[in-house]
């Protein structure tokens, strides 16, 4: 059966110094053999939404005021959108915001990725990397804060480090309810779809993390943001142990206890951040 | 400065002769100062431009039953100034890829072999390979300043085919072990553009030129990487023979990964002019555009 997804929407995208406004509509129609992708603008959409406020630009001076020499900013890519989808005769609007941001500082990198303005994390990563020291080994026990649990989430898919539950939500990529789950083995019941201009693929979605406890250890180091992208359970990791700030590498092999929390972070097709016991 | 920057393109995904995935965009960009206005806004004559250089890929596509092909052409206009790109990227069902240009031939050997690269033998890069060694090592270093010293007969440049680029400014060659590339380029209308290589263009000048009677030879690379905080380069070798005089014994693929001064030390010699590499796909903050890459055949100390 042929399959029509029709998208439309702005976004503002600040980026390399640069403030970019795009607006499209675009078609794709998949018949199961081909998939076909391009510009239309749809009839059956009425007015398009406005363009986002705008918050995007301060969220920029924020982050550029916090990072100071010896740190420096590689790379910093602050968007907001709103983006209307139809698939068949299902119809939903989204709103996004996104924040990618990778400060250098000697040989480390620390990466931050945010679904909000919420600016905390960035802010408590900033201030550390400042004051990092030299690697150490992986402490025996260690605390994941949430936007790392989150970051390592999509990589356990599929072991049994941790029990994986997907999270409901209104509306897949290809408009069918996101059904509360716990997750096991694939084939995935929900669709992701990043663009109009990408086939959808079967994923897990909104993940979120459940542990035999949510009795976190709080005098264990914590690690406070991402100094690699997650490669399968090992992770490079800015860790804070009362006043030492150190690189280290750590793999996962066991998820102790989690705390969840309601915050959103955008790796793969979504997670949960949780405070986390490893 | 206001500019107007419009593109049509069409890209395509085949797999053994048969299209699988098919994806149409246009769009423009006003761009004044650092503000971009972008929209899908169709130009005819760009689209056309651009789906006439797919008619040719195609044909070749359709005929290779056993490999994924992917077909990308685009034509853009910055005001008045024109220019069209295409690109073909073969994989093989043994997983060896390669980006050529319509027109071209492919690679006589597009099959890994299996026996293990060994240590401490000196590569010899053919095929124009050393471009890419040199894309990594110098040319993704210079557009983050990073100098390195390299051998006085070497001239490593960056030097564009086209007279305006995709920012409206006129286009120059640089020297790459002195400066960054001076080419803004981007994928598409809903990018921002970014300093670039273009056409990256290795010379010998009266260079060293012994070649040992054992040797690795590389032919084709899967990728490469430039990781700028530490200035390692990692390079993934997909089709290399190791040599012992006559007899020639088919590698399996495998990873160098050394810094980029060790790469300008290891530099020993080369010898004729620059050979086309059939293409390389640079992927940076998220854009893939094509840069062309020749080098001389190429010699270096071991760096497996």
């Amino acid at each position: 059966m042929t399959e029509v997804y029709r998208k439309r929407g702005h976004v503002v995208r600040y980026e390399h110094g640069h403030v970019l406004r795009s607006s499209e509509s675009g078609e794709a129609v998949d018949d199961g053999r081909l998939f076909r992708a391009y510009p239309n603008p749809s009839p059956a959409f009425g007015p398009l939404s406005p363009l986002p406020r705008g918050e995007g630009g301060d969220v920029v001076a924020e982050i550029e005021s916090l990072v100071q020499a010896p740190l420096a900013i590689e790379r910093l890519i602050v968007s907001e959108g709103v983006a209307e989808h139809e698939c068949g005769d299902i119809r939903w609007t989204e709103e996004t915001k996104r924040v990618h941001i990778a400060i250098a500082h000697r040989a480390l990198r620390v990466m931050v990725d945010l679904a909000d303005f919420d600016l905390a994390e960035v802010r408590r990563a900033i201030d550390l990397l400042s004051r990092v020291s030299a690697e150490r080994p992986a402490p025996p026990r260690v605390r994941l804060a949430p936007n790392v649990a989150a970051a390592l989430l999509p990589s356990l898919v599929g072991t049994n480090v941790v029990e994986l539950w997907q999270s409901s939500a209104e509306h897949d990529g290809k408009g069918l309810p996101v059904i509360e789950q716990r997750l096991t083995s694939a084939p995935w019941p929900n669709w992701f779809r990043p663009s109009y201009r990408s086939r959808p693929v079967r994923m897990p979605l909104h993940l979120r993390a459940v542990a035999p406890s949510d009795d976190i250890d709080v005098s264990a180091p914590e690690a406070v943001a991402l100094l690699a992208p997650v490669a399968g359970n090992v992770m490079h990791l800015l860790c804070v142990d009362g006043d030492d700030v150190f690189p280290s590498t750590i793999a996962v092999e066991r998820v102790l206890a989690s705390r969840a929390t309601n915050r959103w972070y955008p790796y793969g097709g979504g997670s949960f951040g949780a405070e986390m016991l490893v | 400065m206001e500019y107007l920057f419009s593109i049509a393109a069409r890209d395509e995904l085949w797999s053994g002769g048969v299209l699988i995935e098919s994806r149409a965009s246009h769009g423009q960009a006003r761009c004044r100062g650092n503000e971009i206005d972008a929209a899908d806004v169709a130009d005819s004559v760009l689209i056309e431009r651009a789906e006439s250089r797919m008619s040719v890929m195609r044909a070749i596509a359709r005929d290779m039953s056993d490999a994924r092909v992917r077909l990308v052409a685009s034509a853009r206009r910055v005001n008045d100034f024109e220019r069209d790109e295409a690109s073909m990227s073969v994989t093989t069902i043994g997983g060896v890829s390669v980006v050529i240009s319509p027109g071209d031939s492919l690679p006589l050997r597009l099959r890994s072999g299996q026996a293990p690269a060994g240590e401490g033998l000196p590569i010899l890069w053919r095929n124009g390979s050393a471009a890419v060694l040199l894309h990594e090592a110098a040319g993704h270093a210079a557009e983050h300043n990073h100098k390195t010293e390299w051998p006085s007969w070497l001239t490593i440049r960056d030097e564009p085919d086209f007279a305006v680029d995709d920012a409206s400014n006129e286009t120059r060659a640089t020297d790459l072990t002195q400066e960054p590339p001076a080419c803004m380029r981007r994928e598409s209308f809903r990018d921002v553009p970014i300093p670039r290589m273009s056409t990256l263009v290795a010379r010998q000048y009266d260079a060293p030129w012994s070649l040992p009677d054992e040797r690795i030879e590389v032919h084709l690379l899967a990728g490469g990487a430039y990781e700028p905080l530490t200035g390692m380069v990692t390079l993934s070798i997909a089709v290399a023979d190791r040599i012992h005089k006559d007899d020639v014994t088919p590698l399996g693929p495998f990873q160098i990964r050394v810094s980029r001064e060790r790469i300008a030390r290891a530099i020993v010699g080369a010898s004729g002019e620059p050979l086309r590499y059939p293409g390389v796909v640079c992927v940076r903050e998220g854009q893939e555009v094509v840069v062309g890459s020749l080098a001389p055949l190429m010699l270096t100390t071991e760096l497996v």
